[in-house]
């Protein structure tokens, strides 16, 4: 087994071309991806990031390119820790459709979801469309939890931006945690081994690997 | 800011229902481009499941027939010499849908202005087909072996009631199937000599499961298809135990032949144990999912999705589709796959099924117990006439209604003269439960031979909705369509 405290899912939306895949590379490969090829077969990229003393396990999942015709599935949004919402400064349309997205995350994610706002491309300078008040207002009218510029090309900002995912997704895990703990001393007579939800691969993996070890 | 669609693909898949998924992430797996295309603006067509507000949305009838100046303007616009257009079908499968609120004298306040106060409309998950998945059938190991498994997470149904009626009040008992060893052991409805000619009968399954199939023809003893029952006395196995296996298999297969008993007994024994104590696992947040995990597959693999465009024509040319007209353009292509509702109309059923399906939400469970639990009850005893009648009661626990809420889903295939509605509004009324909001309608399981297409060669029609409790069907003749046509292995 990999030692690691948590594994959240993060999964990143917006509009095409806001730079979304190029974020999760640079973070998870450090490369920039030139051209606006689609990465064909990849699901998710992971990586593990430090959050004091714990090994936190992110695993960043991109839009499969569903958000062309606005076709994301809900259950896309289902089980994620964090969305990460992405917009363009310098494409003032990326901006103008953040509240269809913020109605599809409200629709179809966690209530209790970590939202991160990210204005991407800060590196084009001059063709700045949104100037960052605006994306920050936007942020706290709409009750992010974090905002953030980054660039992609020249760094930014994107380390930082994972982090900040990693730090306060570990902080908040450890309340629940505690809570639970608690919970679980306080109600003494409950069985708690059934009625979870189930991952079919993991039975799939032990029985493969069980398998396997009889050899 | 509308894109185009793009020009070619070697796929276009019509409808984004469970089969067509299925169909199209096998494709993209394969290294076909494929464009995925339904004319509703949600995933799953008839496969799928809503929201409260969403529900009341859909259920409103749009009409997608084209006008013959449409049809004119298309044909002078996209058609070249030689080339013939074919309308596309708009063939119900959902019918005579019927949604209401139902008022109730102990609210205060209407439980639809309290469940919107609350935002809990959105907390609903309201199946058009929801069905279970064998921890050992196909659709489990195709969601392994696809991966698909990691998009979605599932519950077992951890609760079976058979229903019987009380002699002396005449009222429905809800009495619990014990499935698993440990529950058989320790169930009432046996004796102790039963139990152990019961596990006898196990390991005579499990015996039979390991042998080849001219083996099992040997112990069948030409008996393959007559009545299971016939059998099982045959093999020595009491009345009582008889109708105990019968009734548990019966979910699975409500009048089994020898044949088909067996391989029920061994399915369902297979399964039992696998995530835990019952054989059955639903997917949380309810079975539209599957059909979103493979269209997001389809997707990893380069698939282009796009919902919610009118779905107009197909393009022949000497007896091959070789364009779909949709939102008003051409998209040149080597194959289409449909779902049964784009059928033109001119290409005769091969066979049709219908049945009802009603849907209930409630805020009281159909049997209370320690513990929420997801719920089964074959219907079967009490409509000895019909192939398929069944309740399945999902809520919060299933992430399928908000807490303390329940979903609970009616199934019935129409033969006979008693239906699957007056059967469960007596169990409500029994159990002194009130629902207040109710969804009635039929399914349509329209079925294609995909080799009489009006002498089209390249069309698939992916397999329909069906009423059988799994997913065997599907999986059965999409492997059929896929192997068949595209020569591929799947996944």
């Amino acid at each position: 087994m990999e030692d690691y405290k948590y594994l959240f899912k993060v999964v990143l939306v917006g509009n095409a071309g806001v730079g979304k895949t190029c974020l999760v590379r640079k973070f998870t490969q450090g490369i920039f991806p030139p051209g606006q090829s689609a990465t064909i077969g990849v699901d998710f990229m992971i990586k593990t990031v430090k959050v004091g003393n714990d090994k936190i396990k992110l695993q960043i999942w991109d839009t499969a390119g569903q958000e062309r015709f606005r076709s994301i599935t809900q259950s896309y949004y289902r089980s994620a820790h964090a969305i990460v919402l992405v917009y363009d400064v310098s494409c003032q349309p990326s901006f103008d459709c953040l509240p269809e997205w913020l109605g599809e995350i409200e629709s179809y994610a966690n209530r209790r979801v970590l939202k991160i706002l990210v204005g991407n491309k800060v590196d084009k300078g001059d063709e700045r469309e949104v100037p960052e008040r605006i994306g920050r207002d936007f942020s706290d009218v709409n009750h992010f939890d974090y905002f953030l510029e980054t660039s992609a090309l020249d760094a930014t900002n994107v380390d930082q931006l994972f982090e900040q995912v990693a730090t306060r997704l570990t902080n908040d895990m450890k309340i629940t945690d505690e809570r639970v703990h608690q919970y679980r001393a306080d109600a003494t007579n409950t069985s708690s081994s059934s009625g979870g939800p189930i991952k079919l691969i993991d039975r799939a993996q032990t029985q493969l690997n069980s398998c396997c070890s009889r050899q | 800011m509308e894109e185009k669609l793009p020009e070619y693909a070697d796929v276009v898949v019509l409808g984004t229902g469970l089969p067509e998924a299925l169909l199209a992430a096998a494709c993209g797996r394969a290294g076909l481009s494929v464009l995925h295309l339904d004319r509703n603006q949600y995933y799953g067509g008839d496969w799928s499941s809503f929201t409260m507000t969403m529900i009341h949305e859909a259920a409103e009838n749009k009409d997608c027939k084209l006008s013959s100046e449409e049809v004119s303007k298309i044909s002078s616009t996209f058609l070249k010499n030689n080339e013939k257009l074919i309308e596309l079908g708009d063939r119900k499968v959902v019918d005579d849908m019927d949604i209401k609120w139902i008022p109730r004298e102990m609210d205060e306040v209407p439980m639809q202005e309290k469940l919107k106060a609350l935002g809990q409309m959105r907390k609903f998950s309201i199946d058009l087909l929801p069905k279970m998945l064998l921890s050992k059938g196909d659709m489990v190991r195709t969601l392994c072996d696809s991966q698909v498994s990691m998009y979605a997470e599932f519950k077992l149904v951890d609760r079976q009631l058979c229903p019987s009626e009380c002699e002396k009040t005449k009222k429905i008992l809800l009495n619990p199937v014990p499935v698993s060893k440990g529950e058989i052991f320790q169930s009432e409805a046996l004796t102790m000599l039963e139990k152990r000619n019961l596990m006898k009968f196990i390991t005579f399954c499990t015996l039979w499961n390991g042998k080849t199939k001219s083996e099992q023809f040997i112990v069948m003893d030409g008996t393959g298809d007559r009545p299971f029952a016939e059998f099982l006395e045959m093999m020595g196995v009491s009345k009582k135990l008889q109708e105990f296996i019968i009734h548990t298999i019966g979910i699975l297969d409500s009048q089994p032949t020898t044949a088909s008993g067996m391989k029920a007994c061994c399915e369902f024994m297979n399964s039992v144990g696998c995530y835990g104590p019952s054989p059955f696992l639903f997917p949380i947040y309810g079975c539209g999912e599957l059909s979103q995990c493979f269209c997001r597959l389809a997707a990893v693999f380069g698939s282009i999705y796009c919902l919610g465009r009118p779905i107009q024509a197909l393009v022949e040319e000497d007896g091959k589709i070789v364009a779909v007209i949709a939102d008003n353009q051409r998209i040149n292509c080597r194959h289409v796959i449909m779902s049964s509702r784009y059928v033109p109309e001119d290409i005769p059923l091969q066979s049709s099924q219908k049945f009802d399906r009603i849907v209930y939400a409630t805020d009281k469970p159909l049997k209370k117990d320690e513990k929420e639990a997801m719920t089964l009850v074959n219907l079967a005893a009490f409509r000895p006439d019909s192939e398929v009648s069944r309740v399945v009661e999902a809520g919060g626990y299933m992430s399928t209604a908000p807490n303390g809420h329940f979903l609970v889903h009616a199934t019935g295939t129409q033969e006979g003269s008693s239906n699957v509605e007056s059967l469960v509004e007596r169990l409500f009324e029994e159990n002194e439960i009130s629902p207040y909001w109710k969804m009635s309608f039929t399914m349509n399981s329209l079925k294609f031979d995909s080799s009489q297409m009006g002498g089209v060669s390249n069309i698939v029609v992916a397999p329909p909705v069906d009423p059988s409790i799994h997913y065997a069907n599907v999986i059965d003749e999409v492997l059929l369509h896929f192997s068949f046509s595209f020569i591929f292995d799947i996944f």
